[in-house]
């Protein structure tokens, strides 16, 4: 009997004590023990079970109590962020995000509180190596055997690899819509252009020639509106991708849609740039050209402005592009459809890049762009 | 300058690698009713276009911006190194202002679009062959509207100026506060807001963009 109660201290639970013929006072006691033993066998191999899935799954898996306070890690925490289980007791999910803003903690408990998805996304948690890591998280009440609040469980994903393949995917859009402007320029300027040209100055010349005064008219109306059919052509491929962002640069065609919108809508915009402001790759050219496009059309269009600032500045490693309109504004919640909000976030994340979008009503838009130069 | 336009024969270059423009082109030059005429010879290329140019000399090449080897800027450099006193009138159906300067940068006299009538483009011919710039009127008023820009976009104050000559004369602000009778922290103020003014990240491309401008006369 002290062999086997020795036994159980050291968490071995596997013996148990021979019962005799003579159910007397001993045998009920070691029936007693048995009966214990066979408790604390089954508990323990719940427990392990539990242990070896709280352990292996691939998320990171964190125990809070109710204020926020983390209470335990599993090891994937220490796997994909470096810290220690002790390290991280008694801090919030909040230390891990490496800025308060916004608040994990208090996002979860609001999410808590509604029904329904309680996945959060488009957060981000800082390596001990202070590398970021895009993650989404989804957390739940942990429950006593009574049913009561007791603590918090928040289950996080790695989103990187899944952010990658979505950025892929965008990227492909983006670059075959890009191909397919380029292409349709092309066309329209140099084949189909070229040819309407060459009728249209036939045109002018039979009309200067002709003698018969309605024949005269005739050629005339004709020649004008070939005229007009040339110049729309022109805006069209200008709008489709402007020759200057090819040949001459992001700032340059920026100026040329500048001047472009300033004769077509009663805007000013005004250009600020360092000199020392790089010469960038061909992909990134064109989508910070369309990001500016965008906003300009968002500005004129959503904001009604009538003033619109674009600043470029850049250091060594990064360059920083501010976007300004003293527009009606709007509120960064509830974007409306078609503002283009979410193509200009993805042409910017794909070259990770960050957008940072200020507006309120009647406050104007400011958009504040900064991209890595890590090619 | 003696009146090219009363002279017999005028030598033209069409360079254009669309055979239709090429064609309009030479079919407007036929109906003019004035008393010239004009001598054609066609490039479908700017390397085609040099060639002719190296055998003789023309007294207009009219050349396209877009081809498909040496573009129209470069075609034109190339010509006036060549034969210096040619005439060049750009026609391009983009209107956008980089193109429209690095044609008239290579030495290019006037700049038409490719919607451009018979008439104007005579007129056009005329003003060039005169040593007169010659824009569309689309073009002229993107020019213009740049200008225009540029200038409204720098007010300054009588102070301002004031602090302006006086640095373009050398002087320092500790200097310009003396003779102003002002507190040289008033004199960095002034200057903060010239460089913010005209764009400018040092007093040094401060006073040349101030200078360009003729502020400083």
């Amino acid at each position: 009997m002290v062999n086997i109660l020795s036994a159980y201290a050291t968490g071995n639970f596997n013996s148990r004590l021979k019962i005799s013929d003579r159910y007397d006072d001993l045998d009920a006691i070691a029936e007693s023990i048995n009966m214990v033993g066979q408790e604390l066998k089954a508990v323990t191999i719940s427990r392990n079970y539990f242990n070896n899935i709280f352990h292996s799954v691939s998320d990171m898996i964190f125990v809070l109590d109710r204020s926020g306070k983390i209470l335990d890690t599993n090891s994937r925490v220490y796997n994909h962020l470096g810290y220690s289980k002790e390290s991280l007791l008694t801090k919030t999910l909040d230390d891990l995000t490496g800025s308060p803003k916004p608040s994990l903690t208090k996002d979860i408990a609001k999410q808590l509180k509604q029904p329904g998805d309680k996945t959060l996304k488009d957060y981000y948690f800082k390596t001990t190596g202070g590398k970021t890591l895009p993650i989404q998280l989804s957390a739940s009440y942990l429950l006593d055997g009574q049913g009561k609040k007791n603590g918090i469980l928040v289950i996080v994903k790695d989103r990187t690899a899944q952010m990658e393949s979505e950025n892929r995917v965008i990227r492909a859009i983006i670059d075959t819509q890009e191909e397919e402007r380029k292409r349709l320029a092309k066309d329209l300027h140099d084949s189909l252009g070229q040819e309407l040209v060459g009728v249209k100055f036939a045109i002018s010349s039979m009309s200067e020639n002709c003698e018969d005064a309605r024949e005269k008219l005739f050629l005339q109306r004709s020649d004008h509106a070939l005229a007009q059919i040339i110049a729309d052509m022109r805006d069209i491929c200008f709008n489709l991708l402007p020759k200057a962002l090819e040949d001459f640069g992001l700032l340059k065609a920026v100026r040329e849609l500048c001047l472009h919108t300033r004769m077509t809508h009663k805007v000013e915009l005004k250009i600020t740039s360092d000199l020392s402001f790089p010469d960038l790759p061909q992909q990134i050219t064109v989508d910070l050209y369309r990001v500016i496009q965008e906003f300009i059309n968002n500005a004129i269009r959503h904001g009604k402005t009538t003033w619109i600032g674009i600043d470029f500045k850049s250091t060594a490693d990064r360059i920083y592009i501010s976007l300004e309109d003293k527009g009606k504004g709007f509120s960064p919640g509830k974007v409306t459809k078609g503002m283009g909000l979410q193509n200009i976030e993805s042409r910017i994340k794909s070259h990770k890049g960050e957008i940072a979008v200020h507006s309120a009503y009647g406050k104007g838009t400011n958009f504040q762009i900064t991209l890595p130069l890590t090619y | 300058m003696k009146d090219v336009l009363k002279t017999p024969v005028l030598k033209v270059l069409i360079v254009d690698d669309h055979w239709m423009v090429r064609d309009g082109l030479k079919q407007m030059l036929k109906i003019q009713k004035k008393d010239y005429h004009f001598e054609v010879t066609e490039a479908e290329n700017g390397k085609q276009a040099i060639e002719k140019v190296t055998r003789r000399e023309f007294d207009l090449v009219i050349l396209d911006y877009q081809m498909p080897d040496i573009d129209g800027a470069e075609t034109a450099e190339r010509v006036l190194a060549l034969r210096p006193g040619t005439k060049i009138l750009a026609l391009s159906n983009y209107n956008e202002l980089s193109n429209i300067e690095r044609m008239t940068a290579a030495g290019a006299v006037g700049y038409i679009l490719k919607n451009i009538g018979a008439p104007e483009f005579l007129t056009a011919i005329e003003k060039v062959m005169k040593n007169e710039s010659y824009y569309s009127i689309e073009v002229y008023s993107k020019l213009f509207e740049e200008r225009r820009q540029q200038w409204q976009m720098i007010t300054l104050s009588k102070r301002e100026l004031e602090v302006l000559k006086l640095l373009a004369q050398g002087k320092t602000s500790n200097q310009i506060a003396g003779i102003l009778s002002l507190e040289k922290t008033t004199i960095d103020s002034h200057r903060r807001h010239l460089l913010s003014k005209f764009n400018t990240p040092n007093t040094i491309s401060l006073l040349k963009t101030a200078h360009d401008r003729g502020l400083l006369k």
